[in-house]
């Protein structure tokens, strides 16, 4: 049986000063994938993300959530979805209680104690009423996947979420995604550079290279037996570099 | 959701130090200006001696400092949001942004109403202190008995409100064109500034938004001139309405890139 993208991309193209910076993208994000979208800075990954979250507007091309259109059906739409959009950024006065609680407000029909679950599992509840300015940027990274957790998505998208981490950081993370996507059986959507890491958390990715993308499928279909270096080596073939 | 976003802002607005900063900033230019007062003295400007009057009397210097602190909420609550990142937090959710926009808009009345209720308060409170209560309010030239000066006091001060709403939809404006809290405080202060200078020329004053929000409450309370008030009214309608529709379609559109 064919299931239906839980997240599409059809044709999206978006464009900054003339110069194209997401070309005709097509991309789908299966039901409880976690899914690696690959490329270098400045590919267009972040620009994508934006258009998926309805941050910024495509020039053409829709973006499909579950089955709803962004564009004609933003609130259904958006409500599917979680996202840390670039860095996890708060109100660095309030505590990240307070953050989440303001967060919570703004989602329909939410008991109050999903903050204090969603705490939990992210593992901050022992620092959940000292205020944000005092958080490592890893703390600031589990708050914005606890904030991302609140409305129960089904897909979670997560820009560059290892960037600047310290090892340790970064293994709380993937840890986290893996536990994430096995257990609570939720879709991650991750856009990264680090080839090695992605390689070890995704079942499927995508190659984005000026704003196309070069390669979508399945890790194992795409690179067999995958090796240490196997991604790499797909992704600079795809590339030319 | 409407009151919900609303109740966010108004959270916001009450843990930030900005709200506690103003209205300190109100109670020492108050104390500065009756403390030692000697009415009709060479040192002062005011000739009133009962200290009901003081919110009445001095009711510009609050305007004065509107001007200032109106740009400082807005371009923290829209420009600074921007460029820190945390104005997608709200649009990351079911929300459209005309209703986070409105929200925006309704904690502006609250900070400005806020603001408002506490001139009036301290200006009672530190004229009382310096002068006693007295037997009436004194205002251009009158005495009104307590209670039609209470009542003046609180029309003139909540008649202000409007124009400097109009003024805070210019700001809204301009902080969502410009997207930087800097650009946008000072060119709306520069922008009132000239404004207020302008006032000199009859002939353009009552087209100002800058003459408004000094005189707006004059033509009701001093002047009974209700075709003049009628007149100023429209006009700030008109700044409210062309302001309110610029900034709903800019935002609307705003690409969100921090």
């Amino acid at each position: 049986m064919i299931s239906n993208p839980l997240l599409e991309t059809r044709n999206l193209t978006k464009s900054f000063r003339g110069r194209k910076i997401v070309d005709n993208l097509n991309l789908k994000v299966m039901k409880g994938d976690v899914y690696g979208f690959l490329g270098r800075n400045g590919q267009g990954k972040t620009t994508t993300i934006r258009m998926i979250t309805g941050l910024i507007f495509p020039d053409s091309g829709d973006v499909m959530i579950n089955g709803y259109n962004l564009k004609t059906d933003f609130k259904r739409a958006i409500s599917q979805i979680g996202a840390i959009v670039e860095s996890p950024t708060f109100y660095d006065y309030l505590s990240g209680h307070e953050n989440l609680s303001l967060m919570a407000n703004l989602v329909p029909g939410l008991n109050k104690s999903r903050i204090d679950e969603v705490l939990e599992i992210v593992r901050l509840t022992n620092r959940a009423k000292d205020k944000v300015k005092t958080y490592s940027l890893g703390m600031k990274q589990r708050l914005g996947i606890a904030n991302a957790l609140l409305n129960n998505p089904q897909l979670i998208i997560l820009d560059e979420p290892t960037n600047g981490l310290d090892p340790q950081g970064m293994k709380e993370i993937k840890e986290m995604i893996v536990q994430l996507s096995s257990e609570k059986n939720i879709t991650f959507f991750i856009s990264s550079h680090l080839l090695h890491e992605m390689q070890q958390l995704c079942n499927r990715i995508g190659i984005i290279n000026d704003g196309k993308l070069l390669v979508e499928g399945s890790i194992k279909e795409l690179v067999g037996n995958p090796t240490d270096n196997s991604l790499e080596k797909l992704y600079f073939e795809a590339t030319g570099e | 959701m409407m009151i919900k976003l609303l109740k966010n802002e108004l959270y916001k607005l009450f843990r930030t130090k900005k709200l506690y900063v103003f209205a300190a900033i109100i109670l020492a230019v108050l104390m500065l200006n009756l403390y030692n007062y000697q009415p009709g003295s060479e040192s002062t400007i005011w000739t009133f001696t009962h200290g009901q009057s003081a919110p009445l009397v001095l009711i510009n210097i609050l305007s004065q400092f509107m001007v200032i602190f109106i740009p400082i909420f807005i371009g923290d609550s829209i420009a600074n949001e921007y460029r820190q990142g945390t104005l997608k937090l709200s649009l990351l959710r079911s929300i459209t942004r005309s209703q986070l926009m409105k929200a925006k808009i309704a904690s502006l009345f609250v900070f400005i109403s806020i603001m408002v209720l506490f001139f009036i308060i301290a200006s009672y409170v530190i004229g009382t202190y310096f002068l006693g209560w007295g037997n009436g309010t004194e205002y251009a030239g009158q005495l009104y008995t307590p209670i039609e000066g209470v009542l003046l006091t609180l029309g003139a001060n909540a008649l202000l409100i409007l124009p400097y709403m109009a003024y805070g939809m210019f700001v809204i404006s301009i902080a969502v064109l410009s997207s930087n809290m800097s650009l946008a405080v000072i060119s709306s202060l520069v922008i009132m500034t000239i404004g207020l200078n302008l006032n000199v020329f009859e002939s353009i004053a009552l087209y100002s938004l800058a003459y408004h929000i000094v005189y707006f409450h004059e033509s009701f309370v001093h002047t009974l001139d209700w075709q003049l008030a009628l007149q100023s009214t429209g006009i700030i309608a008109i700044y409210l309405t062309v302001f309110s529709v610029l900034s709903f379609c800019k935002f609307k559109k705003k690409e969100i890139l921090y």
